[in-house]
């Protein structure tokens, strides 16, 4: 279902201390450090819900500690701090100088909710006659057209998906504060900031990249980001299967660096954490699957971090299979097995064809933000945004733009909210010369505040 | 003491030299083993390339000359455009086949081809020269004859001839002893056919026929390429055939036609006009495509030629068109006065193909087969091995 008669977009003129892009880990912490310092903050988020990647994560490496028990209190400390406005489902489209400060032309994506009534009930979800995949399960479980994203999403306000929707009216007519809205339409939205932060964060290249790995012709061939929410409590199954029958996978191989650190598909670099989160996933995978084999086949093991190399350590302890060799070639079988192809380069270098149930494709982290131009800042040849000034890790070389977290390149959660702090600081420290130079900056005038806790 | 614990010396320079034979880039290789798993024809122990770019980063030139490894890969380029570091390996296996015709080669004249275009076109041209003023001091009705012979006698020339071919025959028989006593220094010392009782051998034998007929592991090669599968006429494969069968075929036909013209003095033998005829074509389709798919330079095991590829196609190729021009000049009485200055050509540009055969590219026709012999017979001894096993 697409809206109708789209003419009716409304102008609004906002002006805050500093924009945050991007509602993800590094997003949310950059955020409350500049709220926390008496700044008004605006976050914008392209996704209905703030969280980012780690919301969707089942734990975190090397401690193994539960992804959404850490982001959850971020999530929500944001939502409720009174110097933070959140601005979901919306896009930031450009960022051009306006005399000592920034003007963001920001498109606000119809929810067909108005969020002004919208309770969070789910009366409409439930009522919701159309399933589709869930874009927050990877795609492997189902959602309604209309529903809250996901179960501790915030703000909790539904989400229509004209996609998918058939306009029953089902959800109109359960709809107990008649928040359902299905004329609404994309809205324009100027806004004024001292500074800019840019947390666009990433995603990972697809499995399809190298034809050698024939991801198209098996659904056992599956992403990490899919067997994150295999593995997570809360996840489409509850348990890990294959996705193609249903199966208790009895062997599964990791295939590291299957979409970075190869020149052959266009991203040379490392993305630093797949061999963490591989290992992560292949301990979290013995404790489900006891009894599955479990393979791990890698180029180098990258365990640089602190803690990292005991965790690499504990996994082969826990009789987690290490193979040096990089998989050159995966064969879907037709009794739906995987065979692998591979040198063993550390056991005498000949040639293995091993046979797997499950195959997880560590794939590489490729920036989300493709045109970093449209937003003031520069980009480095890998597509990261540029930081010209290694002394300023955080600048982007543009007056009053900051960069933080993967936007500027592939890193691990830790490092991200560090960055994320630096970042925060930077914008702080810009903001408080420019208030001390006594310049035209007057303290941030909010005009409107578009909802404490929602957009 | 054993291969594996034999000391080597480390020489981080020779990648330096391997570069001059055309090289890929081996400092640029981090070992992942992409390239071996990614070949069609690497199976089980016999696994290339990664093992033999190891050796050539380490600068092991005993280990590589022991191996027979590179007369394996028929370069179908897919380990090169896979691999993550475009280090190239499949040039790098070609580069050590460069590098092991210099090897076997006593003269030295094949390393210093290899090395220089400028050694490769002075070579090339000056016994062109040669054999074109001896060619034609052998017409009686020259002048030069007279002069060349009064000075040496004519049968001192002509026994030269047959020692320089004899020199042939012995520089073939040397380059494949050596390939072989290099491969049994890897086996300690022991023979490649040990312990194969006569029926296993003859199997090697009969593969190593069919091979050379089929060119079936060839095929493996342009099965497993990820890309548009080329029409069944323009694999590399059927190229690769048809030069291969179109040479041997004009190598039989000029035979056959020496036998029964020169000694036997028929006036003409139809089976060797026919067969060299239909050689011909073949031959000239083969290297057609090749030279135009060089030039093109888009398919992933053509992306670099280097001199030695191209001195060979244009040998074949002016041979080929010289032969043809000649066999419509005599079967159809055709007068020309180019006809002599095709013909002198034609057999300087043979005899120079002849002569120069085991410094050249052409070595592989005595190298791969040999090496593919190795190969059987190592298969054979596994094969052996796992039978003697499961009987225990």
């Amino acid at each position: 279902m697409s809206p109708a008669n789209g003419q009716a977009t409304q102008q609004q003129e906002i002006r805050y201390d500093a924009v945050v892009v991007g509602g993800g880990i590094a997003g949310l912490q950059a955020a409350l450090d500049l709220a926390d310092q008496d700044y008004q903050v605006l976050v914008v988020e392209k996704q209905p819900s703030i969280g980012g990647r780690m919301i969707s994560l089942s734990k975190v490496f090397p401690t193994l500690d539960c992804a959404s028990c850490i982001t959850t209190p971020k999530m929500s400390a944001a939502a409720h701090h009174p110097n933070i406005t959140l601005m979901t489902y919306a896009t930031v489209d450009a960022i051009e100088p306006a005399g000592d400060h920034q003007r963001l032309t920001l498109t606000k994506k119809p929810r067909y909710v108005d969020t002004s009534t919208c309770i969070g009930c789910r009366l409409c979800e439930y009522e919701c006659p159309v399933e589709y995949p869930d874009p927050f399960e990877e795609g492997i479980g189902a959602v309604r057209a209309i529903a809250v994203p996901f179960a501790n999403a915030i703000p909790q306000y539904a989400v229509l998906n004209p996609d998918y929707c058939i306009a029953c009216g089902a959800c109109v007519r359960a709809c107990a504060s008649d928040a359902i809205r299905l004329d609404q339409q994309p809205e324009t939205v100027t806004v004024e900031a001292g500074a800019v932060v840019l947390a666009t964060g990433f995603h990972l290249n697809s499995t399809t990249l190298k034809p050698q790995y024939h991801a198209t012709e098996s659904k056992d061939i599956i992403s990490p980001l899919h067997l994150e929410r295999l593995l997570a409590p809360h996840g489409p199954y509850g348990r890990v299967l294959r996705p193609s029958d249903g199966k208790i996978p009895e062997s599964v191989a990791f295939v590291l660096c299957a979409g970075s650190r190869d020149q052959s598909i266009g991203v040379p670099y490392c993305s630093r954490v797949c061999c963490m989160y591989s290992i992560k996933q292949a301990m979290l995978l013995s404790g489900a699957l006891p009894t599955a084999d479990i393979t791990l086949y890698y180029m180098d093991i990258r365990a640089f971090g602190k803690g990292f190399e005991q965790f690499y350590q504990n996994a082969k302890a826990m009789g987690i299979n290490f193979v040096k060799g990089k998989v050159a070639r995966i064969a879907p079988q037709s009794d739906g097995d995987m065979v692998l192809r591979v040198e063993a380069i550390e056991d005498g270098g000949q040639v293995m064809e091993n046979r797997h149930d499950l195959v997880v494709l560590a794939q590489g982290i490729v920036p989300d933000l493709v045109m970093p131009e449209n937003l003031g800042a520069a980009r480095e040849t890998d597509g990261f945004v540029k930081r010209p000034d290694p002394l300023r890790p955080a600048w982007t070389g543009c007056e009053g733009i900051f960069v933080a977290g993967t936007a500027a390149g592939p890193k691990d959660i830790v490092d991200s909210i560090m960055e994320a702090g630096s970042a925060a600081m930077e914008a702080s420290h810009y903001l408080a010369q420019k208030r001390a130079a006594g310049g035209a900056e007057a303290p941030a005038l909010q005009l409107e505040v578009i909802g404490a806790s929602g957009d | 003491m054993g291969a594996t614990t034999m000391p080597h010396t480390v020489d981080p320079d020779f990648r330096k030299e391997l570069l001059r034979f055309g090289a890929g880039s081996l400092i640029d290789c981090f070992n992942c083993g992409n390239c071996t798993a990614v070949c069609p024809l690497s199976e089980g122990n016999v696994a290339f390339p990664r093992k033999l770019i190891r050796y050539a980063q380490l600068g092991l030139k005993e280990k590589i000359a022991q191996s027979p490894e590179p007369w394996l890969c028929y370069s179908c380029g897919e380990c090169s455009a896979t691999c993550p570091r475009s280090a190239k390996p499949g040039e790098t296996m070609a580069a050590l086949r460069r590098y092991a015709i210099a090897w076997f080669d006593p003269t030295g004249l094949a390393g210093r081809m290899y090395r220089s275009t400028a050694v490769t076109l002075t070579v090339t041209l000056l016994l062109a020269g040669l054999l074109a003023f001896l060619l034609v001091a052998l017409e009686p009705a020259q002048p030069l004859h007279g002069w060349i012979f009064g000075l040496v006698p004519y049968t001192l020339v002509h026994e030269m001839g047959m020692v320089v071919f004899a020199l042939l025959g012995i520089g073939a028989v040397a380059g494949s002893v050596a390939l072989v006593r290099k491969y049994r220094r890897s086996l300690d010392g022991d023979s490649p056919l040990r312990g194969l009782p006569w029926s296993a051998r003859l199997r090697v034998l009969k593969r190593l026929g069919r091979e050379i007929a089929t060119m079936s592991r060839h095929a493996q090669c342009d099965e497993e390429q990820e890309q548009e599968p080329e029409p069944w006429y323009r694999t590399p494969r059927a190229i690769h055939y048809s030069v291969m069968a179109g040479f041997l075929g004009l190598f039989t036909a000029s035979a056959l036609d020496f036998i029964f013209i020169f000694f036997l003095h028929w006036s003409w033998f139809p089976p060797a006009r026919v067969l060299g005829t239909i050689s011909g074509l073949v031959m000239l389709y083969g290297v057609g495509v090749s030279i135009y798919q060089r030039y093109q330079g888009k398919a992933t095991y053509l992306t670099s030629s280097t001199l030695s590829d191209w001195w060979l196609l244009a040998f074949l190729l002016v041979l080929a068109i010289t032969g043809f021009w000649l066999e419509v000049a005599v079967s159809f009485g055709w007068q020309q006065p180019a006809n002599d200055v095709v013909l002198l050509i034609h057999t300087v540009m043979a005899m120079e193909l002849v002569l120069l055969v085991m410094v050249t590219k052409l070595a592989h026709a005595l190298y791969r087969p040999l090496a593919l012999g190795l190969l059987f017979a190592r298969q054979e001894q596994n094969l052996l091995q796992t039978s003697r096993g499961n009987d225990d």
